[in-house]
């Protein structure tokens, strides 16, 4: 290393702090602009990335009555196409949990989502070649049955849901019968679809706000099998390998296109003949069909009349039956009759001779029964004769036995008396026992005279007692041949009962017999009358049957009459359907008509465009950053320059060490910034975008364009020895002698303002010193006044821009909208439902000046202006929708006129198609992808309002039917309700189960997902502040450090003096301060002019950006400088408080 | 007591591992409105002195007193205070603020102190006030340094410190500031201190101090110092 190198390098170390400076803000320039410049195509890159990873068709082949499964492989077999999907989709309304969206229900082939895999978030692989538009699973898992969806996963406002929340189909944009199976899904899962990567927006429908906001994939089998395929999805040979939205790309894919274009007339035709011949056969059939049903039903008729005529026939066979049968039973009553009289006769006579028997029986027995009375009376007697007999015998034996005894006793007493006289004879007479003798033999003879008594009574006894019994058997004899003959009499009479009761039974029997045969006959008769009644009964019955019958055969006969007639129309209509049936439109759509892909190609256009301007302000100060600090540098080495040149260095190899250095430091710094900045502000902004586009951001580190980092870099580096360049330039001119010598102090020159003097006399010297200054280092001053005045006018844009942001919701809401619900109903529906719902409202969720209007959504454009979608609204009464929404001009402020003649159009809107009031426009209307119909109605416009959100036509109903001949629908309703969410719930609910409602929707919904859109332009603010406040970092470090290098002997001069620090900080920082002040109301004019600039660049399609800086940003903005400023002041008082007075005084620099 | 004193003054810098002492030892005294000269050869500490006296630096160890109060120990702001009302410096180049006219340099020092001179008397006492409205780029040498005395003497210093003051200057030039300074010195009674390499300012002096390798070699009172007028080298 050379010492010229050696000192490069340690001019390199001992100024560090120049070094960096110029290294900083030229990295700021090359990073901010390279940066920003290569954020549009890294975000066209990352697109291209995910389009080819989720193979997104190339062409989109749409026809508005299907396909024929027969024009696939033909489509296929097309040259250069490499795969072929089709798709059955229909858009509806659908509600999710009480949400209402527009959104698209689209087929899916299942079958190969479970079998796709996907790692990295954007590439899906499959081996099915032909899935194009890959789904990527976010949440859930794939749909496998029918009735399942997945959504979207990437909607960026509205109700939150679940896995498993179900999905409702309202109504469709079409009849869904033929179209959709199922009508409720559930939420099976969500998932990001390249097709809708933009997730405000998904395109265009006819249904709701005309966009759709939300998609749902389902399997095939959800969609009817007749609902025939709606699109086909190609994907074209060698595309992917293309940059999507490239020229190459385009024209690539545009030679297929083009092939598809010349193939839709024949593909229309064919598909309309295959339909027609579709239609044509069903209808044969169902001709056919209709002739056997007709045979049939005039069979059924003829048979029904057939059975009618035999039930009548019947009822006559059963009525002669019945009469017969009565004349039968009437007969067997008069023989009946006749029976019984007969018998009463025969009954008579037999009880007559069975009386009279009974009669002489009952005589006999009578007479039998007196004989036995007699003897019954005796009979006491007879019967108790036998014991009074044996009593008799036995008084006979005892008195017999008494008399044998006495006669006994007499014998004994005879022998007693013999004994005792012939003992008495012994015994003298003289002896006692004599007396005793005596006495014995006189109580015996007294004994013997008792005894022959008692033999004497017991003889007669026992005659008497013989002669009774005598008496008494004689008696009984003839009693008992008297009764002998009372029982002969007895069994006399007995036969004679018996013999009677033989004749009584046999007689009685034989009556009996005869009565149960009347009797039974009798019955018969009753049975048989009843069952005649009966039968009387069925036949009237029958016959009343038969009549109803009758009748019911008229009725059917009529019907079928009426029904064949009324089928024979339908028949005859739908054979003109079929001769009617149009040739169908067949789009051939490439990804520019896929909303989502163009519109991330327009906001990066978009950032281009900002990229193309913004960054100027960089290098702009770049250059004068560059310029006085080589210049302070050269000043510096003024005299290390004089010796070179003294030495014999040419002025180029000296004005090398300063190019080489400024080189180095502008080339470090375009290093860094590129390096850094390339990567931080794709980044950042791909982020914010993320919100709307589902885009996954390219892994970092991010695509570097080296094409645009060179023009980048070679533009910093350029501009920084350019600046070098012209301060070394003006320096070396002078002589090596005078080099050597310290330059003159730059004179102090007096300043326009002293020519004021009285002003001037009363300004202090240290701002005298200030003003002077100021005037005395123009370099610096430009310098630093544009450095703060791109500061502050970056602030400013970065918070004008979130005010022109907010103010699009916080305008339109509120000062422009008062509405906040909308009902929709049906275009047919009846005025009764309509009031219904009218009434409804009016009278739930405290809402007010509901108004009807007709409501459209439409297209109109103007002369040399392509058509733009657009919401017609026409009012039914103005005045009451005044009330709603607020026409004024947003200059004035002032309401503009709006009557039934007139005609007005959003702000953006007119811009866009270049109208002014006076000029006229045309309206179209629109098919259900949005491309305008006809020719259109040419109308005038009379306003442009104040509108930030959406393009729309308010047109008065005279101007509106004056112009077209569009039938007018009041069928929507305007109106503002309350807050409360629950109340709006069930206002929600209860029109929902009205006849004729749609779709009832709030503003909220929409501010909400403006909201989140909007929160991603206002990363950019973030950005702008951050690279506002770098700027201001560098631009005032670097003049500070200029300014105190450069002064530092002053400076110890006053500190010398006596100065205080503060006094110091006041002396230097003054000029500082003025400067900033300066720069900074410089700022806010730029800032305004650069706030405009990115505001109608970046403002996104159907949304006007507020036109308005708030005045507090204005102050913010300012406030900011300075804080930035008093930041950097802050920070250099060491560097002031580090100058050596003794150091500084010690000699001249 | 002595308006100025130095008690064993001592300044030592610290380079690397190295140590320097400027001022070794500094020991001398000086009276009110005497007219000092410190004389010496380049690096014996002359300057250092001067500095540590005029608080523009401070000694590492030792005491100095100034009218009784002892500098040596005054805080940073102290310091400053000191300068801004006892001390007014004339250095060798001047160090007047380019963007000033002569005036508001002069200005510049009045406006911070207590009781100053008028600014423009004190330009008429140097004999500039005919230029009181030019800026320095548009003086001379001598009336640029006559201008850095002026703005000296606006601020009524206790002590006129000088650094070299005619050392960029050509001789007549030189000799007329030094008149000036005598002059002030004579006329109002103010204390000066002049330091210089050359010999020849020591006769004008009342009191000279010679200084060698940072020690008061020696201090001499010349009782009948000569006007600068007189002196030539």
């Amino acid at each position: 290393m050379d010492a010229f190198r050696t000192s490069l390098v340690r001019s390199i170390r001992e100024s560090l702090g120049r070094f960096i400076a110029i290294a900083a803000i030229v990295a700021l320039g090359c990073g901010f602009y390279g940066g920003l410049r290569m954020t549009g195509p890294d975000m066209r890159i990352a697109a291209d990335r995910f389009y080819d990873g989720t193979h997104l068709y190339d062409i989109r082949l749409l026809s508005t009555m299907g396909y024929s499964d027969s024009q696939i492989p033909e489509v296929a077999a097309v040259e250069g196409v490499k795969a072929v999907m089709p798709a059955k989709s229909t858009d509806v309304m659908g509600d999710i949990n009480g949400e209402q969206y527009a959104l698209r229900i689209s087929s899916i082939p299942i079958d190969a989502l479970d079998k796709s895999s996907c790692e990295d978030g954007c590439n899906v692989y499959s081996d099915d070649d032909s899935y194009l538009n890959r789904l990527i699973l976010e949440e859930g898992r794939w749909p496998n049955a029918k009735g399942e969806c997945v959504i979207s996963a990437d909607r960026v406002a509205g109700v939150p849901f679940e896995m498993g929340d179900t999905l409702e189909v309202l109504y469709g944009s079409q009849d869904l019968d033929g179209v959709l199976d199922v009508e409720e899904f559930t939420i099976v899962g969500t998932a990001h679809s390249s097709s809708f990567v933009s997730a405000v927006t998904m395109g265009a429908t006819s249904l709701g706000s005309g966009s759709i906001q939300q998609f749902a994939f389902v399997s095939e089998n959800n969609f009817s099998n007749d609902y025939p395929y709606t699109e086909l999805f190609i994907s074209v040979e060698g595309a992917a390998d293309l940059f999507s939205g490239s020229d190459e790309y385009k024209e690539h894919v545009g030679q297929v296109r083009n092939r598809f274009e010349s193939m839709a007339d024949s593909l229309a035709e064919s598909r309309l003949a295959s339909l027609k011949q579709e239609a044509q056969d069903e209808l044969d059939d169902a001709k056919e069909e209709y002739e056997t049903e007709k045979a049939d039903a005039l069979q059924k008729l003829d048979d029904a009349k057939k059975e009618l005529d035999d039930a009548a026939a019947e009822i006559d066979d059963g009525v002669a039956k019945i009469e017969d049968g009565q004349a039968q039973i009437n007969s067997g009553y008069s023989q009946l009759y006749d029976g019984q009289s007969e018998l009463n006769t025969q009954k008579e006579r037999v009880y007559n001779e069975l009386s009279a028997a009974r009669a002489t029986l009952e005589e006999k027995e009578r007479e039998l029964n007196d004989a036995q009375a007699q003897l019954d009376a005796n009979r006491s007697q007879v019967d108790s004769w036998p014991d009074t007999r044996a009593g008799l015998v036995e008084q006979l034996n005892q008195t017999q036995a008494g008399l044998e005894e006495a006669q006994q006793g007499m014998a004994d007493i005879d022998a007693g008396i013999a004994q005792t006289e012939a003992a008495l004879a012994q015994v003298p007479e003289d002896d006692p026992k004599r007396a005793q003798l005596e006495a014995e033999l006189a109580g015996l003879q007294q004994r013997k005279m008792a005894v022959q008594a008692q033999i004497g009574d017991a003889t007669q006894g026992i005659a008497q007692l013989e002669a009774v019994i005598a008496t008494g058997d004689e008696s009984l004899a003839q009693f008992q041949a008297s009764q002998a003959q009372v029982d002969e009499g007895r069994a006399q009479l007995q036969a004679g009962w018996d013999e009677y009761n033989r004749q009584a039974a046999a007689a009685y029997t034989q009556i009996a017999n005869a009565e149960n045969e009347l009797s039974s006959n009798q019955q018969k008769l009753i049975d048989s009358q009843a069952e005649i009644n009966e039968s009387q009964a069925d036949i009237d019955k029958g016959r009343e049957e038969l009549a109803s019958g009758r009748e019911e055969y008229d009725e059917e006969y009529a019907k079928a009459m009426k029904e064949i007639d009324d089928a024979e129309q339908e028949l005859a209509d739908a054979q003109q359907e079929i001769d009617d049936i149009e040739l169908p439109e067949i789009y051939v759509l490439d990804r520019t008509k896929n909303y989502g892909v163009e519109s991330q190609v327009a906001d990066s256009e978009r950032i281009d465009n900002i990229a193309r301007v913004f960054p100027f302000i960089f290098f702009l100060v770049a250059a004068l950053v560059a310029l006085t600090t080589m210049t302070r540098m050269v000043d510096e080495e003024r005299n290390v320059i004089g010796t070179y040149k003294a030495l014999g260095y040419s002025k180029a190899r000296i004005t090398g060490r300063y190019l080489i250095y400024a080189g180095i430091a502008s080339v470090v710094g375009a290093v860094i910034g590129l390096a850094l900045l390339s990567q931080i502000l794709p980044f950042t902004i791909s982020k914010a975008y993320a919100i709307i586009y589902n885009i996954p951001d390219y892994p970092l580190p991010m695509p570097f364009d080296w094409k645009l980092g060179l023009l980048s870099g070679g533009l910093g580096v350029g501009i920084t020895l350019l600046a070098t360049l012209a301060a070394a330039m003006a320096t070396l001119r002078e002589t090596p002698a005078a080099l050597m010598l310290p330059r003159a102090p730059k004179a102090g020159k007096r300043i326009l303002l002293e020519r004021i003097g009285p002003l001037w006399k009363h300004v202090s010297f240290s701002w005298k010193v200030t003003f002077r200054n100021l005037f005395r280092y123009k370099k610096r001053l430009l310098m630093t006044v544009i450095g703060i005045a791109g500061c502050t006018a970056l602030l400013l844009t970065g918070w004008g821009l979130h005010d022109s942001i907010w103010d699009i919701i916080d305008k339109q809401y509120g000062p422009v909208v008062n509405y906040n619900v909308i009902t929709k109903l049906d275009d047919e529906a009846s005025e009764e439902e309509i009031t219904a719902a009218e009434a409804y409202m009016a009278s739930h969720a405290d809402t007010e000046d509901l108004t009807r209007v007709h409501s459209a959504n439409m297209q109109v454009s103007s002369v040399g202006h392509n058509e733009l979608g657009v919401e017609l609204v026409v009012p039914s009464n103005t005045d009451e929708f005044a009330k709603l929404l607020t026409i004024k001009n947003r200059l004035t402020q002032k309401l503009l006129d709006f009557d039934d003649s007139s005609v007005v159009l959003t702000e953006k809107l007119a811009t866009t198609l270049d109208l002014k009031v006076g000029d006229s426009f045309t309206l179209y209307e629109q098919d259900e992808i949005g491309n305008a119909l006809g020719k259109g109605y040419e109308l005038t416009l009379t306003g442009i309002m104040e509108n930030y959100i959406g393009n729309w036509a308010y047109i008065g109903k005279d101007a509106f039917t004056s112009s077209t001949n569009l039938p007018l629908n009041f069928a929507t309703l305007y109106g503002r309700c309350t807050e409360d969410l629950d109340e709006r719930a069930v206002l929600t609910d209860t029109l929902h189960d009205m006849e004729g409602v749609r779709t009832v929707t709030y503003n909220d919904e929409t501010i909400d997902s403006y909201r989140k859109m909007l929160s991603s332009v206002d990363m950019i603010v973030v950005v702008l502040v951050v690279s506002a406040a770098a700027l201001a970092f560098i631009v005032l470090y670097n003049l500070t450090n200029i300014n105190i290098t450069e002064r530092r002997r002053e400076i110890a001069s006053l500190k010398v003096l006596g100065f205080t620090k503060r006094e110091v900080y006041a002396y230097i920082f003054r000029e500082i301060t003025l400067l900033t002040l300066i720069g900074a109301a410089f700022g806010l004019v730029l800032g305004v002019f650069l706030e405009s600039f990115v505001c109608v660049t970046a403002e996104v399609d159907y949304v006007m950006f507020g036109r308005d800086i708030h005045t507090t940003s204005f102050v913010i903005s300012f406030v900011m400088t300075l804080l930035f400023t008093a930041f950097v002041m802050l920070f250099m008082r060491h560097k002031l408080n580090s100058i050596d007075m003794v150091e500084s005084l010690k000699s001249v620099e | 007591m002595s308006f100025v004193e130095f008690k064993d003054v001592r300044k030592v810098y610290t380079m690397g591992e190295v140590e320097v002492a400027a001022v070794d030892g500094m020991n001398f005294s000086l009276e009110q409105g005497e007219f000092v000269v410190v004389v010496g050869p380049s690096g014996a500490g002359k300057t250092t002195v001067l500095n540590i006296l005029g608080g523009i630096d401070t000694a590492t160890s030792g005491t100095i007193l100034l009218d009784g109060s002892e500098i040596s120990s005054y805080s940073e702001q102290e310091l400053t205070q000191y300068r801004r009302a006892d001390i007014g410096f004339v250095f060798q180049f001047y160090n007047l603020v380019q963007n000033l006219t002569a005036l508001e340099n002069v200005e510049l020092a009045s406006q911070i102190c207590e009781n100053p001179m008028d600014p423009l008397d004190a330009l008429e006492a140097v004999g500039l006030g005919e230029r009181s409205n030019n800026f320095p780029g548009q003086l001379s040498g001598g009336e640029q340094q006559r201008v850095a005395i002026a703005r000296a003497l606006a601020k009524n210093p206790k002590l006129l410190l000088c650094d070299e003051p005619t050392g960029a200057l050509d001789y007549q030039t030189g000799k007329a500031i030094l008149r000036l300074l005598q002059n002030s010195c004579k006329e109002t009674g103010r204390t000066v201190v002049l330091i210089t390499h050359n010999q020849a300012f020591t006769s004008i002096a009342d009191r000279v101090i010679h200084i060698r390798e940072g020690r008061a070699s020696s201090v001499e009172t010349n009782a009948h110092p000569v006007s600068a007028e007189t002196i030539e080298w």
